[in-house]
């Protein structure tokens, strides 16, 4: 999308990204955001903790998600679903829940010590044989076409930056019939006009 | 361009914004919740067939055009008639 930003300007937004969620991953959710993350805020935003209470605080600590896109439409059993941009993991473990054993559920993510983050995550828990993770990016998605059933994501689309073929690429995957469930930033206001500003805010 | 409008050049034709979530990352941006469904290939096949054939469509033009109007139909004839000669069709 013809942002109005330089190449350079890009480069310092995706470097900024990664620095941001690596810090993200070693601190946890309760550094680096301006709302409710944890448990509150899976709570505040009806998440299905009835299906989590085997889940160690750890891991649901890392919930950093903006909204609950499970709240959108139901997963069902047996589904194939993505996570883009799965962060810690805790979007795919609901994902993983709600399709049970005979679905499956990958998680993907930029940022390797993300990734890093949810598989330790994972290890909290018995082993799942239904979950996968991959680093890559949502504007070239390593997977063939009509592949998943529903494509899941929180708090993503607004830091790529070429969001149309991000969600070319989200459509390509999905089944005909295919459901993109997507929580996510939106400006509600004006940006400050100058160019500085729009960088900074990219990854708030 | 605005997201919903990026979402409908995606693919997704009925994509749509279903509410804001309350959590704000800045003062400028909020979590929305937005749903997008892939059309299914039934419903692919209905848009297909919901389009006007284009013979149809050009038959329509061509008979309000010498419908009744300011000239008689003898007229607009005359005119087509004249109109094809100049630019050496053969009517």
């Amino acid at each position: 999308m013809g942002s109005g930003l330089t190449e350079q300007e890009m480069a310092a937004i995706r470097q900024g990204i990664k620095e941001k969620y690596s810090r993200v991953a070693a601190a946890g959710s309760g550094c680096c955001f301006q709302y409710p993350t944890g448990e509150e805020g899976m709570r505040l935003q009806g998440y299905p903790l009835h299906l989590l209470k085997d889940v160690p605080k750890a891991f649901l600590d890392s919930f950093c998600g903006v909204g609950n896109p499970f709240s959108l439409g139901p997963i069902n059993e047996g589904e194939a679903v993505l996570d883009i941009g799965c962060g810690a993991g805790v979007d795919t473990l609901v994902a993983a829940r709600l399709v049970g054993p005979k679905g499956r559920v990958v998680g993907l993510d930029v940022t390797p010590e993300m990734v890093g983050k949810a598989q330790a995550n994972f290890a909290l828990l018995p082993p799942q044989g239904n979950i996968s993770f991959q680093v890559g990016e949502a504007e070239s998605l390593p997977f063939p076409e009509g592949e998943f059933d529903a494509v899941i994501s929180n708090g993503v689309f607004n830091l790529t930056l070429d969001k149309e073929k991000a969600l070319k690429e989200a459509y390509r995957v999905l089944k005909p019939g295919g459901r993109l469930l997507l929580a996510d930033m939106v400006l509600v206001a004006d940006l400050p006009g100058e160019l500085a500003g729009k960088v900074e805010n990219w990854y708030q | 361009m605005d997201f919903l409008a990026l979402l409908k050049k995606a693919g997704f034709p009925s994509a749509e914004l279903v509410k804001l979530t309350g959590f704000k990352s800045s003062p400028y941006t909020e979590g929305a919740l937005i749903y997008g469904g892939k059309p299914s290939v039934m419903q692919d096949k209905e848009a297909a067939r919901s389009q006007k054939d284009p013979l149809q469509a050009y038959e329509e033009f061509r008979s309000l055009t010498f419908g009744p109007g300011a000239l008689d139909r003898k007229t607009k004839y005359l005119i087509a008639l004249g109109a094809s000669l100049a630019a050496g069709c053969d009517p």
